[in-house]
């Protein structure tokens, strides 16, 4: 009878172990029973759990744990039959402890999750983020954990920190040579400032230079052609004076005084030139009736016109006044008409016209002359005229002359130039400021 | 058989080896279903009264570690089984009736 029992409880056993059955029928209560089949629904849920890379525990309420996966074996680096039924606390870093201990107190109110740090059996300490959630299965109370691995967010914010950092220094760093570079070319523009500064003031020295050479052969060529005339005339009459007839002596003594008289007015030019260049106290502008200015030069110069049988046409009208320093005023009309003289034929003419424009009042002094190349117009006011204008007769000189009537003009803000045709004659024209 | 008390337990060194635990213990469970949870609960509950520090417990999860099933022969789950102390004593069920632990693990 036993055996018989016996026997067919291993048969049983044996039928359920060969995979032969579908399902077990238990004896639940009475009348009533309870299947177990293998096919449940539960599977993929439980693959799921089973196979995911965060740790998935059940605890009791106390903290043990009930199951865990193998992810979390893993991380605490023990098998999975050693973590089965232990407390989820020792694998806890003793850092989070006391807050894993809250976290699962708290969790009975409402599901939890905070940063823990986990002790792997190996030392290691693993940065994790637990969620916990209370819940009840079959009537009894468990919780449900998942523990995610942060190590790897926290190494990617460490970096990001220390790469933040490391930009920010490259940025100060960058600042800091923009600084620099701004102030060095700051620098490079005020040195490049200067050298163009420095340069002009060159430039203008060489011309001052060149001015200089020129106005000194002028002067060398002007002031002394007339003296050499004066000696000359003189020794004639030093050594000769026995043999000369009375009317030679007149005449060379008639001579005499012209030169002389020539020698002081070139005299007088220079004054007038080096008081314009040099003295620049002696300058004082005032309302000057221009047609008068043509008066009196005209007087001064009227002999020597008439000599020469030119005639002086003053056509200026009343009502043209200039701004200008009165003597300077004189000695430009001076020299450009002495100058006008001086190249005109006889029974030629000269006038003087002029006009206001805008602010500025133009003079027009014309002749009938022999008028210039367009390459001497062009030389005319420029230090570049050493051996000017090839006079006519006796009369050399007029080079300083010009030059005066430059310095004049620059200083009273004027201009001058000179249109002229070869044999026809020319014209100059100056500016200065109209006065009221 | 003599009862024993927790006292004279915790002293029987019986077929230990040096730095080995008397009691082997294996409980074969599936995953969270609730025999099994009870099962683990109870059978703590017991080795910390009555075996102290001296036993090793494996919870072995037949879904996560099929192989140790097979390769204990296992027709149903809960089961404890005890390896050591010999001779191997086998209980099946939520281990929630004591006395019959106790026998399995021969404490009684």
């Amino acid at each position: 009878m036993l055996q018989r029992k016996l026997r067919s409880a291993m048969e049983s056993v044996e039928a359920i172990k060969d995979d032969a059955i579908d399902a077990l029928v238990l004896n639940a209560r009475e009348n009533a029973v309870k299947v177990y089949t293998e096919k449940t629904a539960d599977k993929p849920y439980r693959i799921l759990i089973e196979k995911m890379h965060e740790g998935a525990l059940m605890l009791s309420e106390d903290g043990i744990i009930l199951y865990c996966n193998a992810y979390f074996a893993l991380m605490v680096n023990l098998p999975l039959e050693k973590v089965f039924g232990t407390d989820l606390i020792d694998y806890i870093d003793d850092s989070s402890k006391e807050h894993t201990d809250k976290l699962i107190s708290q969790c009975q109110v409402q599901p939890v999750n905070d940063e823990i740090i986990v002790h792997s059996g190996n030392g290691k300490k693993i940065n994790a983020l637990m969620s916990l959630n209370a819940l009840t299965l079959d009537s009894k109370p468990f919780i449900s954990a998942i523990i995610t691995d942060l190590t790897k967010q926290v190494e990617y914010q460490k970096k990001l920190i220390l790469r933040t950092k490391q930009l920010e220094e490259k940025n100060e760093e960058l600042e800091n040579a923009n600084i620099e570079l701004a102030f060095q070319i700051r620098e490079k523009k005020k040195r490049g400032k200067e050298l163009r500064i420095a340069k002009t003031d060159v430039k203008d020295l060489e011309e001052i230079n060149t001015h200089k050479d020129s106005v000194l052969a002028i002067l060398a060529h002007d002031l002394r052609s007339p003296l050499t005339g004066i000696i000359g005339i003189a020794e004639l009459l030093n050594t000769d004076t026995d043999d000369l007839k009375q009317s030679d002596v007149k005449r060379l003594l008639a001579l005499l005084l012209k030169e002389s008289t020539k020698e002081l007015s070139m005299l007088d030019n220079l004054l007038e030139w080096g008081r314009i260049k040099y003295a620049s106290e002696a300058f004082s502008p005032e309302n000057t009736v221009l047609t008068q200015s043509v008066s009196k030069v005209f007087e001064t110069l009227k002999e020597v016109a008439a000599n020469n049988r030119i005639q002086l046409m003053n056509d200026v009208t009343k009502d043209i006044i200039v701004f200008a320093d009165g003597k300077m005023v004189l000695s430009i009309l001076q020299n450009i008409v002495s100058n006008a003289i001086k190249h005109t034929p006889a029974g030629g003419k000269i006038t003087v016209t002029a006009k206001n424009t805008g602010n500025k009042v133009e003079t027009e002094v014309t002749d009938t002359g022999i008028g210039m190349s367009k390459d001497l117009t062009e030389k005319l006011f420029t230090p570049q005229m050493t051996s000017l204008l090839t006079p006519r007769g006796e009369n050399k000189g007029g080079g300083i002359g010009l030059l005066l009537v430059k310095d004049i003009l620059d200083k009273n803000s004027g201009e001058i130039w000179v249109e002229s045709e070869e044999g026809k004659g020319s014209s100059f024209y100056f500016t200065l400021l109209a006065g009221k | 058989m003599k009862k024993k008390n927790a006292d004279t337990i915790v002293n029987n060194e019986v077929a230990a080896g040096p730095g080995q635990k008397a009691y082997v213990l294996r409980l074969f469970v599936t995953g969270i279903l609730p025999n099994s949870a009870r099962a683990i609960a109870n059978i703590k509950a017991i080795c910390n009264q009555y075996l102290k520090n001296s036993y090793e417990l494996d919870i072995i999860d037949i879904y996560q570690l099929p192989d140790l099933a097979v390769s204990e022969d296992i027709v149903a789950v809960p089961v404890l089984i005890k390896k050591y102390p010999l001779p191997e004593k086998r209980l099946i069920g939520d281990l929630s009736d004591t006395d019959k632990v106790l026998k399995a693990l021969d404490l009684v």
